[in-house]
């Protein structure tokens, strides 16, 4: 697990991460998401002990990540590209890191089999592409075994093939039972890729919820009815849904509540039925909206789920 | 967890392993060494030459020869120490570093052990080599070879240390090989223009004026095993700034 407790970073007069607290959890995908310059790689550093919290602390596996002795073992990252020494072999790279957590040799040539290295892996990593310099920092990150990992925005500079593969290597890990959090400034990326989300903005905190409650709590997501007795219908609905919009004679729209809640109330009415329909908002609609909503009001939509 | 209570000596161990493995697979460090060793045979052989060459009488000693061309030739190894460390700022694997080996004093101090670890052969190596080309220019003796050869090394080891130090401060390659000419150089120029004694002292117990006793073999202050000390004591000294450094500022 990771867990971030007031977390906050201030450059100069810039609040770039400001009292961001969440945990994320075992056993499934944690997207993290934001805008570029929303303070997602800032507070990944701060878990990963490199850069300092102005104030607040993170915690891996209950412990600051400075007081691990062996971290590749606890906690594998990708960050900007694996940083790594350009002039640097790829196998050179990953055995300077293996010898540094008493990690065995033959791992390394397990894990550059793994990211599909093995046949370059002798070349300088400043020969690579973006997408092999990927491959190598997620070599790193697995190099350990280790229970959590941290992929800073993975998918860059990947093509389609590649892109396949770290969703799939994500949903595996977390399937092993494995904390994953990926970062990313897609929206799309994460929707068939995660569990839950963590939303932030300008450094601060919009959402913390699982994935299905964002795309549920958007005002994007509506019930659609056709009832012969609409006003009434409406009426009866009005109570309890967010919104209720009559578009004609027989045709509602309902914020707020779920088919099951309508149907509920037209059962409990007498009122007939011709249709109930669920249309679902995107995740980006979802996403759009909770941005607009933090902008103008700096505040979070969704409240973050209890321990 | 065994991940928390490992020991200092095991973890300086891997850490000097992982340093090891990075030092051995970039292409500078071998650059700095050649450098060193063809730099300082180098001067020394064209300083005989000249001699030979001018018919001078009582020509100095070869292995005054060799020192002058490990003055010169040092700077490869200074290059090397300070790439050791600047490179990963520069290539931002220092991130990468830190992150496998959080305990900052681990990671400097197992670099600066490997980075002495191949100076202090190469400036033994250089400095004999030296010698012996010198001498056999001049056709006179290698008096004094292996005393004058070990602490022109001793200098040359812990005059890196004091740049992997500074490099750890300064963070950038350019910045830190600057500083270090200017250590290792503007000193001596310095002394020799103003005629103070309070100036005159200060400027023996600086590295430059400390590796001129040691590599020298007399002082008028202190000894040489002395010099060696002091100078031992700025490289700590650098390297402990470069700690602290690492531990306040984000990477």
């Amino acid at each position: 697990m990771i867990e971030l407790i007031g977390l906050t970073k201030r450059y100069g007069p810039t609040l770039a991460v400001d009292d961001l607290s969440f945990r994320v959890q075992p056993g499934k995908v944690t997207g993290f998401l934001g805008p570029n310059g929303a303070g997602k790689s800032t507070s990944m550093r701060m878990v990963l002990g490199l850069d300092r919290p102005t104030a607040g602390h993170a915690l891996v596996d209950g412990r600051p990540y400075r007081e691990l002795r062996a971290p590749l073992r606890v906690v594998g990252a990708l960050l900007d590209a694996g940083a790594v020494h350009p002039r640097r072999s790829a196998r050179d790279h990953l055995l300077a890191l293996a010898r540094s957590n008493g990690i065995a040799r033959s791992r390394v040539e397990e894990v550059l089999g793994l990211v599909g290295l093995e046949a370059v892996a002798g070349r300088r990593a400043g020969a690579y592409s973006l997408g092999m310099r990927q491959r190598l920092g997620i070599a790193a990150a697995l190099l350990g075994d280790p229970g959590i990992v941290l992929f800073d925005e993975p998918v860059n500079g990947l093509d389609p093939d590649g892109i396949r593969w770290v969703r799939q290597l994500t949903r595996d890990l977390a399937a092993e039972g494995r904390t994953v959090f990926v970062s990313s400034h897609l929206m799309s990326e994460m929707e068939d890729t995660a569990d839950h989300l963590v939303v932030i903005g300008r450094g601060r905190l919009v959402a913390d919820a699982p994935i299905g409650q964002v795309i549920a709590s958007s005002s994007h997501t509506l019930v659609r009815v056709r009832t012969p007795e609409a006003a009434e219908l409406g009426r009866l609905l009005a109570a309890t849904a967010q919104t209720v919009r009559q578009e004609s004679d027989s045709a509602l729209t309902v914020v707020g509540l779920t088919t099951d809640d309508v149907g509920e109330v037209a059962h409990a009415g007498g009122i007939r039925l011709q249709e109930l329909a669920l249309q679902s908002a995107s995740l980006e609609q979802a996403y759009m909206e909770l941005s607009q909503h933090h902008l103008d009001y700096g505040t979070s939509q969704l409240t973050p789920q209890g321990a | 967890m065994t991940t928390t209570t490992l020991g200092r000596p095991v973890l300086l161990g891997r850490t000097l392993g992982a340093e090891w493995t990075k030092l051995r697979s970039v292409r500078s460090t071998y650059g700095g060494l050649l450098a060193a060793v063809v730099v300082t045979v180098g001067i020394a052989a064209l300083a005989a030459l000249a001699i030979v060459t001018d018919d001078q009488p009582n020509p100095a000693p070869a292995t005054q020869l060799a020192a002058v061309g490990a003055s010169l030739g040092q700077f490869g190894l200074v290059a090397l120490a300070a790439l050791a460390i600047t490179g990963e700022f520069a290539t931002g694997s220092i991130r990468t570093t830190l992150a496998a080996t959080p305990a900052r004093w681990a990671v400097l101090t197992a670099k600066a052990a490997v980075v002495g670890a191949v100076t202090f052969p190469a400036g033994l190596v250089a400095t004999a080599l030296a010698t012996l080309a010198a001498s056999a220019i001049l056709g006179i003796g290698t008096d004094g070879i292996l005393a004058v050869s070990a602490r022109s090394a001793a200098a040359l080891t812990l005059t890196s240390l004091l740049v992997v130090g500074l490099g750890a401060v300064l963070r950038s390659a350019a910045g830190t090989i600057t500083t270090a000419v200017a250590v290792l150089f503007a000193p001596p120029i310095l002394g020799a223009l103003v005629s103070n004694d309070i100036v005159a002292t200060v400027m023996d117990y600086l590295p430059a004026g400390l590796t001129t006793v040691l590599v020298g073999g007399t002082g008028e202050r202190y000894s040489p095993e002395v010099a060696a000390l002091l100078l031992g004591a700025w490289a700590v000294g650098a390297l402990a700034v470069g700690v602290v450094g690492l531990d306040r500022r984000d990477p």
